[in-house]
């Protein structure tokens, strides 16, 4: 029951995929190429007119390796045929052996709970936003726009956007809570590094319902290696719901020739009533 | 007539309700920004370029007022309805809104969003234009890489948008929409085959004409649309606006 309950809440994030061989493959224009006029993803990385690695694109995290996610979700290997999410989508704490993860016993107590219902109590299920991480390591491509003094992330689940203030600001104080929070970047050598915060405390890590606090902070440094490959280092730390801070690697990859399509969660509210939950 | 208007009036307030809280955002000064001697943003400097010469549209900017987001036609031109589009607008109106997809968090489209008096910030690049709408949290695209409109493949709210020069006005062509979002609040009617047509010339730092066109034979007898001018906002911030589940949706009144 608990593993059909988590792929429901997979397949709702997984759906545009169905539809993306329907969408118009529009050559991107300006992307380096082969003698055979395929995409070259192991090119040089970009770089803006200021000399930084330009992480502009479309991008996608790599899904879990196919004994990743079997030993996640068993039998998932043979699933519905979408392509798998990120273990760290499944579970943020898929590096963590079993009872080893850094919950805190108020977490852990509330994690009891809400497995029993993941489906029904998830966010998602009642489309709201994904919130931070989550949309990043989604199974849903993002696209990145990066411009002088503001770099922005389009997701194309729900067609919300986030941004990302490159204008030398500091953190504020004592920002109005919000599902994706409030980001500052600044380049520490060819790694852009955001820092956000203000997070409200209502959306899930994963979808394993792990839960944060508005204390939350997370960290993110973005590493465009060549042309088609990101690694995103990945940190969270919450101190009123975990024991310690804890880093996850996402490695996402440029997605050629394609781009993102409308999604609106709402329609497909009607889902809802269907769920069932204990 | 009285009742009617004050129930209007909160309808359309549902939709504007985050205006207020602007006040309590942040004020960072937009860095770069053209300023009087006295500190303040100079909005009758001249527009910006960007470095290949274009006018640079970048910005947060906001309809003055919500006078066309409620009616399109609310400049004063005679909006030539087909006899379906004139019943349909008709029965919309009438109900009071009731209907349209933002009551079910499906937010806006082209026409609704630019007319909209809520902050959406404009981010320019060669490739491509991103509109960021404060409300709903909705961005939109518009290509500028010299491709072409594709044939209609899955109709959508936002349709798909490519944009030109033509001299200091970026020109942007709207097709592939769908016949579920309105073209305004009192419910213009918008069908698979509407082409919208938007103008933007920015007059100068803080002023941003903008012209609409509509052309949709199966609907309309002949192109019609609205004029006004988009106001540049200095030293603010888009909030973040989530739709949450339907919460208006029972509080829309109906006939």
């Amino acid at each position: 029951m608990r593993n059909r309950n988590i792929w429901i809440v997979i397949a709702l994030l997984a759906a545009p995929a169905f539809m993306r061989a329907q969408w118009l493959n529009h050559p991107t224009p300006g992307i380096p190429r082969t003698p055979d006029g395929k995409p070259n993803l192991s090119a040089r990385t970009p770089r803006a007119a200021d000399g930084k690695p330009d992480l502009s694109g479309l991008w996608q995290t790599e899904p879990a390796p196919p004994a990743m996610l079997e030993s996640l979700i068993p039998g998932a290997t043979n699933g519905s045929g979408d392509e798998p999410p990120s273990q760290y989508f499944i579970n943020i704490f898929a590096d963590f052996k079993p009872g080893e993860a850094p919950l805190k016993p108020a977490t852990a107590a509330l994690l009891r709970q809400l497995e029993q219902t993941y489906a029904k109590v998830s966010p998602l299920s009642h489309c709201l936003p994904e919130g931070m991480p989550l949309a990043e390591m989604a199974p849903a491509p993002y696209k990145i726009i990066q411009t002088p003094g503001m770099t922005v992330m389009l997701y194309e689940r729900d067609t919300t956007f986030r941004q990302v203030y490159t204008d030398g600001r500091k953190l504020p104080d004592n920002p109005q809570p919000t599902w994706l929070g409030y980001s500052v970047g600044k380049w520490d050598g060819d790694s852009f590094v955001v820092d956000t915060l203000g997070f409200n405390d209502r959306s899930w890590l994963d979808a394993r319902a792990h839960t944060h606090s508005d204390a939350m902070r997370m960290t993110e440094r973005f590493h465009r290696l060549d042309f088609g490959h990101m690694e995103v280092l990945l940190t969270i730390d919450d101190p009123k719901t975990y024991t310690m801070p804890f880093t996850i690697k996402l490695r996402q990859r440029l997605l050629p020739d394609s781009d993102l399509l409308e999604d609106f969660c709402a329609e497909n509210e009607k889902d809802l009533r269907h769920f069932e939950g204990k | 007539m009285k009742i009617f208007e004050s129930i209007l009036g909160s309808a359309v307030l549902l939709f504007t309700s985050v205006i207020p809280v602007s006040a309590q955002w942040l004020h960072y000064p937009t860095p770069g920004i053209p300023r009087t001697p006295d500190g303040k943003p100079d909005l009758s400097a001249p527009a910006p370029k960007t470095p290949d010469g274009k006018p640079d549209l970048s910005g947060i900017w906001t309809a003055p007022e919500d006078k066309w987001f409620r009616d399109l036609g609310a400049g004063g031109a005679e909006v030539p309805m087909l006899p379906w589009a004139a019943a349909l607008y008709k029965q919309r109106k009438e109900n009071l809104q009731k209907g349209h997809p933002s009551e079910r968090c499906l937010g806006h489209g082209v026409t609704d969003y630019d007319t909209l008096n809520t902050p959406r910030r404009i981010i320019q690049t060669p490739g491509v234009i991103a509109m960021l709408f404060e409300a709903y949290n909705h961005y939109r695209q518009i290509f500028l890489d010299g491709r072409p409109l594709p044939k209609p493949t899955q109709p959508s709210y936002m349709g798909y948008s490519v944009g030109k020069w033509e001299g200091d006005t970026l020109v942007v062509d709207t097709t592939g929409l769908n016949d579920q979002g309105w073209l305004d609040m009192n419910g213009h009617p918008q069908t698979e085959t509407t082409h919208v047509t938007e103008r933007f010339h920015r007059r100068d730092f803080g002023h941003m004409d903008l012209q609409l066109t509509i052309d949709d034979p199966k609907a309309y007898t002949k192109p019609w649309g609205a004029s006004l001018s988009l106001n540049y906002l200095p030293d603010e911030e888009l909030i973040e606006s989530i739709c949450e589940n339907e919460k208006d949706f029972q509080h829309m009144v109906g006939k």
